[in-house]
């Protein structure tokens, strides 16, 4: 009872002095949207960078490679490929984690030379299926956080474009650049889009295949993009001589599957005796930009966030300090009427929980707001590493919100507590006087 | 006394013993350079046209392949016409001076390709054509050597441009036949990463002349010995060949 009673003491006595209540709240709220809009950037960035890395770049959430293949299949394609009989073997490795996968792909890279007329260039081709190629350049995802990035830059998709021709193929734009295209891929002349594509296959003997540039896209990444062609996989197939992949990945409904994803392939590929290995994106092997960008981004986060706090906070004790010191007496009152100290101190430390979870939902309400006018304003920024500007935007969470109520309501009550703890052991004639 | 170490005597002496040294150099280039011209003459380096088949038989890490092609060269230009295996007939690989073309039936057009690729093996696209060596490098004599009894003149080769097989090639040329012997192919910096050995069973005649042509050449990979390849050369006969096989343009006709 005396507790309810408490609360609402406490509550009241909020509006007794609202000067000093503005000025404490003032600093919690300041603290909470900057620190919502700190880290709202930042979850931006990881988005901006983590979307197409694993729609864009054909990484997916889960790569399978063939054991070693992540490191040696460029070198040793015949020796590290996957066959039939490997991806047929992780098709029923999924089968019971089929609820979480929201679509496979198989992909075959290589490395070959682009030739049109006397000039070659030496180009990394990506093998995909179309279909899996569409479906990664229209997720939802990838239309909300990096559209720029993923979206063909010229030409239809590659289903259509497959279907018109037997053999289109897409070029970055950086090769698109040293092929001389100085219009849209579709107003080019048809000789000018004939290109070949010459490699070695998995025997080891020089192949070539005719190709027409039907499509432009972007890699995201400077070291790429002048070198990149995307194709469909049966075009790289019939270049390399194979029915194998280079690799299959697992694009999952839910991030946070990824972990029980790939422990559950490891365990599915050991009982089968196949020779494969399951990753995450975030393997350093497959994800080493990504996961660089966002160490240097949390490093920079944790180091603004501790400034924010550090000023907040001793705006916040400061402004505590003044008030208690200011309320000696009423602490003395409240001794005098028969409050034991441990109540007087639960009584300021609720007022001072009252105060920052108003004060939080100020902060949420003005954080939130500005982050509609920040994400709408179309501001950009320069991401390193990347041939893209990133657009600014502030990605707000609830559990984001809710995990700042919660710290500024502990500092507020831990501050306010360790005060009011000090002060009401002295005696009551003494804090009756001040 | 006076009279003999006149100034006008001192400095003729002083030229006549700067000439010396950039005299015997003279020699010494010229005769790197006729024994190169000798010696790719019995590679297919002919003025006139030339016929031959080579089979190309390489041992890949265990895996072992089988290729013949019909190789027609007229002075810098040849021409390679896969003929076995069955699913390569119809490849043509063309040399046009320095420049190396692909093409096959089904290609729309010919791709540029580089010398140096790996053809079968350990034998790149520029070794199974006629040799021009003494156009695509400059040579200089290191040193002699004795080899299976006969002493041959080392020669160091290095590319006069990027478009060539090898960057630098160290040449053993026999100084009576003028035929090389051995050859040991080096990257940029020098260091040996294939090495090849030449018999010469075959022969042509050139102008009136009987001349030895080669008929075996074995590549081996220098790390790994089991890797090699050998190209052994056939029926060989000199051809009329006209100008317009060796057009870029024919192939795709």
């Amino acid at each position: 009872m005396n507790s309810r009673l408490d609360w609402i003491l406490a509550l009241r006595n909020l509006k007794r002095n609202p000067r000093r209540t503005i000025s404490t709240g003032l600093a919690i709220v300041i603290a909470y949207v900057g620190l919502t809009l700190l880290t709202g950037h930042i979850f931006n960035i990881e988005y901006a960078a983590k979307i197409p890395l694993i729609y864009g770049n054909g990484t997916g959430h889960v790569s399978i490679y063939k054991k070693g293949g992540l490191d040696n299949y460029e070198l040793q394609p015949a020796l590290y490929h996957m066959t039939g009989t490997e991806l047929e073997a992780i098709a029923k490795s999924l089968e019971p984690i089929a609820s979480q996968i929201e679509t496979t792909g198989t992909y075959l890279s290589t490395q070959a030379l682009l030739s049109v007329g006397s000039r070659s260039i030496p180009v990394f081709i990506r093998g995909v299926q179309p279909e899996v190629d569409d479906f990664s350049r229209n997720h939802p995802r990838v239309q909300k956080h990096a559209p720029e990035f993923v979206a063909l830059q010229s030409g239809q998709s590659f289903s259509k474009s497959s279907k018109e021709t037997i053999d289109a193929i897409s070029v970055s734009q950086g090769v698109s650049e040293i092929l001389g295209y100085k219009s849209e891929i579709s107003a080019l002349a048809a000789a000018d889009k004939q290109v070949v594509l010459a490699g070695r296959t998995f025997d080891g003997d020089l192949n070539a295949i005719n190709g027409t540039v039907a499509l432009k896209h972007s890699t995201g990444t400077p070291i790429l993009e002048d070198s990149s062609v995307i194709a469909p996989i049966e075009i790289v197939r019939e270049l390399l001589q194979t029915q194998g992949a280079s690799h299959q990945v697992l694009f999952l409904k839910n991030d946070d599957d990824i972990g029980r994803v790939v422990d559950h392939m490891r365990t599915e590929f050991k009982n089968r005796g196949v020779d494969l290995e399951a990753y995450p994106f975030t393997d350093d092997r497959i994800g080493l930009f990504y996961n660089g960008t966002m160490s240097f981004l949390y490093a920079m986060g944790s180091f603004f966030a501790l400034l924010i706090f550090g000023a907040s906070g001793l705006i916040i004790v400061n402004s505590m300090t003044i008030s208690i010191l200011e309320r000696a007496k009423e602490m003395g009152t409240l001794r005098a009427i028969g409050f034991p100290p441990d109540r007087v101190k639960s009584l300021f430390v609720k007022e001072a929980c009252w105060l920052a979870l108003g004060a939080s939902l100020l902060g949420l309400l003005v954080s939130e707001i500005l982050a509609v006018i920040i994400s709408s304003a179309g501001w950009t920024v320069e991401s390193a590493g990347t041939t893209y500007s990133v657009l600014i935007k502030i990605l707000t969470k609830p559990w984001m919100h809710a995990g700042l109520t919660l710290t500024m309501i502990v500092i507020a009550a831990v501050c306010s507590g360790w005060l009011v703890k000090r002060k009401v052991k002295e005696r009551i004639a003494l804090l009756l006087l001040e | 006394m006076t009279r003999f170490l006149s100034p006008n005597l001192i400095l003729r002496v002083l030229i006549f013993t700067a000439l010396i040294p950039m005299s015997a150099d003279l020699v010494f280039a010229n005769s790197a350079e006729d024994l190169l011209e000798a010696s790719d003459r019995a590679r297919g380096g002919v003025a006139t046209g030339v016929t031959w088949n080579v089979r190309v038989e390489s041992t890949e890490n265990g895996t072992k392949s089988d290729r013949s092609f019909v190789i027609k060269a007229r002075d810098v230009n040849a021409l390679a016409e896969a003929t076995q295996p069955a699913k390569f007939k119809g490849e043509v690989f063309l040399f046009n001076d320095r420049t190396m073309w692909f093409f096959k039936p089904s290609l729309r057009r010919p791709i540029a390709i580089s010398s140096r690729q790996r053809l079968s093996g350990q034998a790149a696209n520029g070794d199974i054509a006629s040799t021009n060596y003494a156009r695509d490098y400059t040579a200089e004599i290191e040193r002699t050597e004795t080899l299976d009894g006969q002493p041959h003149k080392v020669l160091l080769l290095k590319a006069k441009s990027d478009q060539v097989t090898y960057d630098q090639i160290r040449y053993w040329v026999s100084e009576k036949s003028k035929l090389a012997k051995k050859a040991a192919f080096m990257t940029l910096q020098g260091e040996v990463f294939k090495e090849a050995t030449f018999d010469y069973g075959n022969s042509i005649v050139v102008q009136g002349k009987k001349v030895p042509f080669i008929s075996k050449m074995i590549i081996t990979d220098v790390k790994n010995r089991k890797n090699k390849s050998t190209l052994s050369y056939s029926k060989l006969k000199l051809d009329s060949l006209p100008p317009a096989i060796f057009n870029i343009n024919s192939l795709s006709r």
